[in-house]
């Protein structure tokens, strides 16, 4: 049983349970356009001509390496989806899907240099660059893009069985069925999920068709041009203080401190580049959480660039993943317990908790939990609460947003987040995309 | 309870007795010296951690005091608090957190004039909270610190607070800070390991060093005010620290002062007792043998000797002992000599008196034939006849007397007799020579037999009967001999109406040579007694002056049990 509700008059505060059914659904949020809603971030470089482009002609050549800091690693098991923004980073250079949507919301071609559809709009065809090939020469075929599919089991928003709907009827012709009419290419497939990739015959990283190539990994990534000569590596180091990676004069820098953005436009040399709100933190309880008073200041508990939460897109499709009613646990409703669990190493999350806790007429308590514990905790539906980091964009709302939410809980978002890209004044340039990777670019490839 | 228990038991008293009294009393009183040492470290420690509390509480209130200066010309926190919004509002926020940590506090906290928490340290993101209640309690144990239960994101933390206030841009700014009594804090201030420091807060209780053993443990209190912060109504308390010394080295010596008492108790019982037995062995064992010396000493056997060289107690025994056996020797052989000399005439009167009781019946028999040769000479054959046992057995009677005086140790004959004949052949015997005398034989039908000397017997029932008819008047009287059946033996009675006994003579009538006859040997009576004693049976008189006597003889049917040397003699 799913249901939506209204946290508050305002629609920007909005929940999800599961219980009851007579909740009316709401319309799910409008996905924020580059540079957010207005919220205290720090005050933006001028804008290029081009919104979705950053940063200024590359001075830099083949001999040169353009550090580029951003939290997280890059390992080799999570391709092509990015579980951090040191991944979306590099998966972005490496992987490249049928089309892009840059951070305006514009359609762009990507692997595929064209398609069409049918009358009806459910059938599009996909024409491949024919002079698209992976990292190791080898030319990039439709029959290459269902493999990839398939192997990773994709899901897809394509009608019937796979091998129906998805067909390569042609060396660089892709035609997939839809299970609804679309009047225009679907954006969906810019989603990283749908990224192209292949197995390296040797083993090690996948092979993209993207302009670079993987190399090492743990703290410090490297990426290889592929067959641009006059191109410079990237090298991807793990960032500790964004301020550190700023003195050290790195080409581009990822962070969500404040202060770190204070001190790059302090300092100067550096453009603050707001990235989309990629993040909204909710808050799962059990449906006798006493709520988030409307006054909570939840911007000002966190330590980055927040807002308000504004409900994603997949925010109404939560009601077809809520469990049913079927799941009601046996011993009636669950009391909270005033703790409040939050992923750990997560700075935001922990905040949101703490300021959930202060303002708790009875008080409580926070912990910090891995992946594991928080999973089985929340599986256990006990009466603790968590705070969850969600993506706004995702392909799979049901994984990414219901599950393992127990019976009869309360999703309630609390503020959108999103990080800053502080680019390096004439090292490169750099294209952004909706869901918040920059991708570097040579003049030629604007 | 012998004279070696009595001993042993002595000894050990005397042995353990002292030594309890002596090992408790010294343990009593290093124990008391302990305690005393203990109570004075524990009083020492307590009155340092008060004074070490009071020496942080001052701390604190000097860093307050700074930062209350520097908050004053922190012109961002002026802007921040005056704005509310805006990045300075985020540097209020974190404010209180840098200027806590800059301060080394575990606490620090800024509330407005409104009590609304502006901005926090320990819980960044309780701002906008309102607690009045912590101000109002702190400033009401001003100057002192007070133990407040701060709350933070993860739990609540116990913190030794004070409280400063500044103006800002005409409002009033509160400060609340303090340094963490955790774990380590205690510890740090109890300063010393094995003791214990306990905490005892509303609501938490905290402890530190060595609690464990707070049984039995030293204390020493005291109080320090509390504040429940954050929490609803809350108000001063109190919270008590306690300084506590386990007393393990207390026990340790009790425990050692016991081990050793107990070993040296089992030791001088052992050598008391050991000691007691040499002691009681020494003095017993002659006196043992004394006894056993003494046990031996009978009248037939007195070459018993107790030679000594001792010159105690014992010794003095030994000779009393010796003395003593010398006169039982010397009266022994005295007493064996009249007692021979007495046998003697004894066995003279015996053969004497028994020939005459033989002779008797020979006696009487010739006589009876002379009368009737006189009287009746045709008859004589006949009587004779008739008489001719009697003589045969009067003389088989004295041919056997004969035997056994020559046997000089008579064997007594073990043979079943009947009593019934033996009374009817006595009775008829007896009867012809006392024509005036009337002798009535009642006989028990079904009389067993008697297995007796026949000898015995028959002297037994001769004498009785001869007895019964010399106590007679001249003008006759009546004897009556009755046999009957008692039990598992028969009993013999003689009544006569003779002239009876004395009181006096009663009680000599069974000694030797004592006769109320002229021309009796007095061996009548105290040979019967013995005989009857002899054959197991018993011997018992009823007499009275003028009334005649009653003599009545029981004996078993099965006889005397045998003896090895021969016939004894009972009374």
């Amino acid at each position: 049983m799913v249901g939506v509700r209204a946290a508050g008059p305002s629609a920007t505060h909005s929940s999800v349970m599961n219980r009851p059914r007579s909740f009316v659904c709401l319309a799910a949020g409008v996905l924020a356009a580059c540079g957010g809603a207005g919220v205290p971030a720090p005050a933006p470089a001028p804008a290029p001509a081009d919104p979705c482009v950053a940063g200024s002609s590359s001075r830099a050549g083949a001999a040169d390496t353009l550090v580029v800091a951003a939290p997280g690693t890059v390992v080799p098991r999570d391709v092509p989806v990015p579980r951090s923004v040191a991944e979306r980073f590099a998966f972005a250079q490496v992987y490249q899907t049928l089309v892009r949507v840059d951070c305006e919301g514009r359609i762009a071609p990507g692997l595929a240099e064209r398609w069409q559809a049918d009358r009806a709009a459910r059938t599009w065809t996909f024409f491949l660059r024919p002079d698209a090939t992976f990292a190791d020469g080898l030319p990039v075929s439709a029959a290459d893009v269902v493999v990839s599919w398939e192997a990773r089991a994709v899901p897809g928003p394509w009608a019937g069985g796979r091998d129906a709907a998805l067909e390569a009827i042609g060396p660089h012709a892709l035609r997939v069925r839809l299970d609804e009419a679309l009047d225009s290419v679907p954006a969906r497939f810019a989603d990283p999920v749908y990224a192209v990739v292949r197995a390296a015959d040797a083993g090690g990283w996948p092979l993209g068709s993207g302009a670079f190539t993987l190399a090492g990994d743990g703290d410090s990534t490297l990426l290889i041009p592929v067959a641009r000569p006059t191109w410079p590596r990237l090298r991807i180091v793990a960032m500790g203080d964004a301020r550190d990676a700023v003195d050290h004069g790195a080409a581009l820098v990822f962070t969500r401190d404040l202060g770190a953005l204070s001190y790059a436009r302090s300092r100067g040399g550096y453009t603050d580049l707001p990235l989309p709100w990629d993040t909204v933190y909710a808050l799962a309880a059990p449906a006798g959480w006493s709520g988030t008073p409307r006054d909570a200041q939840l911007v000002e508990a966190v330590h980055v660039d927040a807002r308000p939460a504004t409900a994603p897109d997949w925010w109404g499709d939560l009601l077809a993943c809520l469990p049913d009613s079927g799941a009601a646990p046996a011993g009636g409703a669950v009391r909270p317990t005033g703790v409040i669990s939050y992923p750990m190493g997560d700075g935001v999350a922990r905040d949101l908790a703490a300021r959930l806790v202060a303002l708790a007429p009875s008080g409580g308590t926070t912990r910090a939990r891995d992946r594991d514990t928080m999973h089985e905790a929340l599986g256990r539906g006990d009466g603790e609460a968590f705070v969850l980091a969600l993506p706004r964009r995702t392909t799979d709302v049901c994984a990414t947003a219901a599950g393992g939410l127990p019976f009869g809980w309360v999703l309630t978002p609390l503020v959108d987040v999103r990080e800053h890209a502080l680019v390096q004044d004439g090292a490169a340039r750099w294209r952004v995309e909706a869901d918040g990777a920059l991708r570097f670019v040579m003049d030629a490839d604007r | 309870m012998t004279f070696r228990t009595r001993a042993l038991m002595a000894g050990a008293l005397g042995a353990v007795v002292p030594l309890v009294v002596f090992g408790f009393g010294l343990r009593q009183e290093a124990v008391r010296r302990l305690e005393e040492q203990y109570r004075a470290r524990v009083d020492a420690i307590s009155a340092g951690l008060r004074a070490d509390l009071e020496r942080r509480s001052e701390s604190i209130k000097a860093r307050l005091d700074a930062l209350a200066g520097d908050l004053t010309s922190d012109e961002r926190f002026r802007a921040g608090v005056l704005t509310g919004s805006g990045a300075n509002q985020a540097y209020v926020l974190d404010y209180a957190g840098r200027a806590m940590r800059t301060a080394g506090l575990a606490m620090l906290q800024i509330q407005d004039d409104a009590g609304r928490i502006v901005s926090s340290g320990q819980f960044r993101n309780a701002f906008g909270r309102a607690d009045t209640t912590l101000l109002r309690a702190i400033a009401a144990v001003a100057p002192a610190a007070a133990v407040v239960r701060a709350p933070t994101p993860t739990g609540a933390l116990l913190v030794l607070a004070r409280s400063d206030s500044t103006r800002i841009a005409g409002r009033v700014f509160y400060l609340v800070g303090g340094e963490a009594l955790d774990a380590p804090a205690l510890t740090a201030l109890a300063g010393v390991p094995d003791v214990g420091v306990t905490l005892t807060a509303p609501a938490e209780t905290l402890a530190v060093g060595d609690t464990a053993g707070s049984t039995g443990a030293i204390v020493a209190r005291f109080a320090l005010p509390s504040v429940a912060a954050l929490a609803p109504g809350a108000a001063t308390d109190t919270a008590r620290v306690l300084v506590s010394h386990a007393p393990r080295e207390l026990d340790v010596l009790r425990g050692a002062f016991d081990r050793w008492l107990a070993f040296a108790l089992l030791a001088a019982v052992l050598a008391a007792v050991l000691l007691a037995a040499l002691l009681a062995g020494g003095l017993t064992r002659p006196l043992t043998a004394l006894a056993e010396q003494a046990s031996a000493i009978e009248l037939e056997r007195l070459e018993t000797s107790f030679p000594t060289e001792r010159t105690d107690e014992i010794g003095a025994l030994a000779r009393i002992l010796a003395a003593m056996t010398d006169r039982l020797r010397l009266g022994a052989e005295r007493l064996r000599e009249v007692e021979r000399r007495a046998t003697t005439g004894e066995l003279a009167r015996q053969v004497n008196h028994d020939v005459k009781n033989g002779l008797i019946p020979v006696r009487n028999v010739v006589r009876h034939l002379a009368e009737v040769a006189r009287d009746d000479p045709a008859s004589l054959p006949g009587v004779f006849a008739e008489r001719h046992g009697t003589l045969e057995r009067g003389l088989a009677y004295l041919e056997q007397l004969a035997a056994n005086y020559a046997r000089l140790t008579p064997q007594a004959a073990r043979e079943r007799l009947d009593l019934n004949a033996l009374v009817r052949e006595i009775a008829t015997a007896a009867g012809a020579g006392h024509d005036d005398a009337l002798i009535e034989v009642v006989e028990a039908a079904a009389l067993p037999g008697v297995v007796a000397d026949a000898i015995a017997l028959r002297r037994v029932v001769e004498n009785l009967v001869a007895n019964a008819l010399e106590s007679l008047p001249r003008d006759g009287g009546r004897v009556t001999i009755t046999t009957s059946v008692v039990g598992a033996g028969v009993r013999l009675t003689v009544r006569d109406t003779g002239r009876g006994m004395s009181r006096a003579e009663l009680e000599r009538a069974f000694e030797d040579f004592f006769t109320t006859k002229q021309r009796g040997t007095g061996l009548g009576l105290s040979v019967v007694r013995r005989l009857v004693a002899d054959l197991g049976g018993t011997l018992r008189v009823e007499t009275a002056p003028g009334h005649g006597s009653t003599f009545t003889v029981e004996l078993p049917v099965a006889g005397p049990a045998p003896t090895p040397t021969g016939t004894g003699e009972s009374a």
